[in-house]
């Protein structure tokens, strides 16, 4: 059909498209719009359709409410899925803070009128609470079924650092920028958080296992991994200061975390708490309060049980001080207040014991903590071993710090 | 990617293919971001509220469950990060001008349906010659809502062939609508 015959010559007894799109248009004149309604009527079918179509189509097309996003935006949404930049880190952090101001302005009574660009999704009607209480319903349902059915192996797992005194910085992943640790915090795998002269910091992990860091520390989260959906392990890369790892009982079944200092590796069960403190040299002291923790190094492998402490250098002539206390060891040169995780509910210390358990395996391929017989004979008070360790253990004994993952805090729902 | 469906795209995403996500993007950004503007919200607010939702959803991905119904639970998601930002920036909103409220609230599904069908004959658009396509968009859906005399300039067409040639537009992108299955 020609272009002459749209416009100029309609389809016999019918109107041609291109009337029904001027009209669809408002391109009439008057007495064009009365031809053309006066056809439609009449019951035709097909122009009825036509019409239909158009309008339907026309309509669509004029809808302006679908624009695009600015470029900058588009941008930013893009560079989402790969690694994230900064920005992103920033971003999480403020809403993390925004969605907690928001959910305690909630909790008190709210007298202000809604704003009418929003009234009709902020002042919920009887109807909506009955909405909300049947969502509440649906949520709870959700939530038991996600305790009891598998989870998907690539959970992501995250921190709070729960309370912060005096100085504190925290780095969102190796290759970003320091900036201040404010409470509330979320720390992902490969986050390091580090203290000023008199700060202290808490760190809590999925199931209660928290890190307290004591003034002048620099620790870094080298690993959470999990299975099932818990948190099963943890790695920390223990560069200076102080630290009290408390892990309660009520930690996932197979839970174990380890510490790596330039001396060695700390590796425990639950439930246990262990201080560690690396001093400038990388000379590494270690106490244990409750529980038993394993202590290595190439060449030395020591269970460490409660009220004993052991000394291990990080140069090549080193040597392992054990020293069994009769109570808790303080810690010798702690400065600022002690933000001993006193919130977390931990057994009494119980017998120690070698780990007997085989860690739940995670992706990070760490080895499994070597099951180590307890040394036959008992240790002497100030006793200083010679052990025949090689010098300080090689880089590739530490754990690498993973690329922080994709920003995901848990959501509540999906 | 248009016939990938959004569960697969959902899928190739969380296998880590980024041209997945690009995609998704691609269906979804117009959706995103027209809420928050039909609340009255300015382009940066807007572009905010866009921006948190896509880090939602690439927070949720894994967690969706009806992956069909993507597109009304970004309705959903959209309308309540809106929310949130009004909550946050009330006092400062009740100083100055209130937009109008908007029409009642169409159900997220409404809302996708409407959309949707704004997308459809938007990829139909994008399978025309080019001087058809380039006629039609100046007809309606360039913002500058320009004259007959105007289109006929731009294109280097007689003015009075634009009626017609539209015409002759219209049932090609009719043609590839239906041809698409719509």
């Amino acid at each position: 059909m020609s272009d002459a015959s749209l416009h100029e010559h309609p389809r016999p007894g019918h109107l041609s498209f291109a009337q029904l799109a001027d009209y669809v248009d408002g391109r009439l004149a008057p007495e064009q719009v009365r031809q053309v309604e006066a056809h439609l009527a009449s019951g035709c079918a097909l122009c009825q359709a036509d019409l239909a179509w158009l309008q339907r189509t026309l309509g669509a097309m004029k809808d302006r409410r679908w624009s695009e996003p600015p470029e900058w935006a588009r941008q930013r949404a893009r560079q989402l899925f790969s690694r994230p930049p900064e920005w992103l880190h920033e971003r999480a952090r403020a809403l993390y803070h925004e969605r907690r101001a928001a959910d305690n302005r909630r909790r008190h009574v709210d007298l202000r009128p809604p704003s009418p660009v929003l009234r009709p999704i902020a002042r919920p009607s009887p109807r909506w609470a009955a909405v909300v209480v049947g969502l509440l319903l649906v949520i709870a349902a959700v939530i038991l079924w996600q305790t009891v059915r598998p989870q998907p192996a690539s959970v992501l797992y995250a921190a709070t650092l729960e309370e912060v005194g005096g100085d504190v910085q925290v780095q969102p992943s190796a290759d970003s920028a320091w900036s201040a640790g404010k409470k509330g915090l979320l720390l992902y795998t490969g986050a390091g958080v580090r203290t000023g002269e008199g700060g202290w910091a808490l760190v809590r992990f999925p199931g209660n296992p928290t890190v307290a860091l004591r003034s002048r520390a620099h620790l870094v989260i080298a690993a959470m991994s999990g299975s099932g959906g818990q948190l099963t392990t943890l790695q920390f890369e223990q560069l200076l200061g102080e630290a009290e790892y408390v892990i309660p009982a009520l930690s996932a079944p197979g839970f174990y975390y380890r510490v790596t200092t330039k001396a060695g590796q700390v590796t425990a069960l639950q439930p246990t708490r262990c201080t560690v403190r690396v001093d400038e040299d990388g000379t590494t002291w270690v106490s244990v309060s409750e529980g038993a923790v394993m202590v290595s190094t190439p060449g030395l492998e020591r269970t460490l049980n409660a009220g004993e402490s052991l000394t291990l250098s990080a140069v090549a002539e080193s040597t392992a001080t054990l020293t069994p206390s009769p109570s808790v060891t303080p810690a010798p040169t702690p400065t600022g207040p002690p933000p001993t995780a006193t919130s977390v509910p931990t057994q009494p210390a119980p017998t120690p014991r070698p780990p007997t358990r085989t860690p739940q395996p995670t992706e990070t391929a760490e080895p499994e903590p070597t099951e180590t017989p307890r040394p036959s004979r008992t240790p002497e008070p100030t006793e200083t071993e010679e052990p025949t360790r090689t010098p300080r253990p090689t880089e590739t004994e530490e754990p690498t710090r993973t690329p922080r993952p994709t920003e995901t805090e848990e959501p509540p729902d999906g | 990617m248009d016939q990938v469906s959004d569960a697969q795209l959902i899928q190739a995403c969380l296998r880590g293919d980024e041209r997945a996500w690009e995609a998704l993007l691609e269906r979804y950004e117009r959706l995103i971001y027209s809420i928050p503007r039909r609340y009255g919200m300015s382009e940066h607010e807007a572009a905010e509220v866009f921006q948190n939702v896509c880090i939602t959803l690439l927070e949720q991905l894994e967690r969706l469950r009806h992956h069909e119904k993507l597109g009304a639970w970004l309705v959903t998601t959209t309308r309540r990060e809106c929310w949130r930002q009004w909550r946050q920036a009330e006092p400062v909103a009740q100083d100055g001008p209130l937009t109008p409220p908007p029409a009642p609230e169409a159900s997220p599904e409404e809302v996708v349906a409407e959309y949707e069908e704004y997308m459809r004959v938007r990829r139909a658009l994008e399978r025309l010659a080019e001087g058809c396509r380039k006629l039609l968009w100046h007809l309606y859906y360039d913002p500058a809502q320009p004259s007959y005399a105007d289109i006929a300039r731009r294109l280097n067409l007689p003015l009075g062939s634009i009626g017609p040639t539209r015409a002759r537009c219209l049932e090609k992108l009719r043609l590839v609508l239906e041809e698409s299955g719509a």
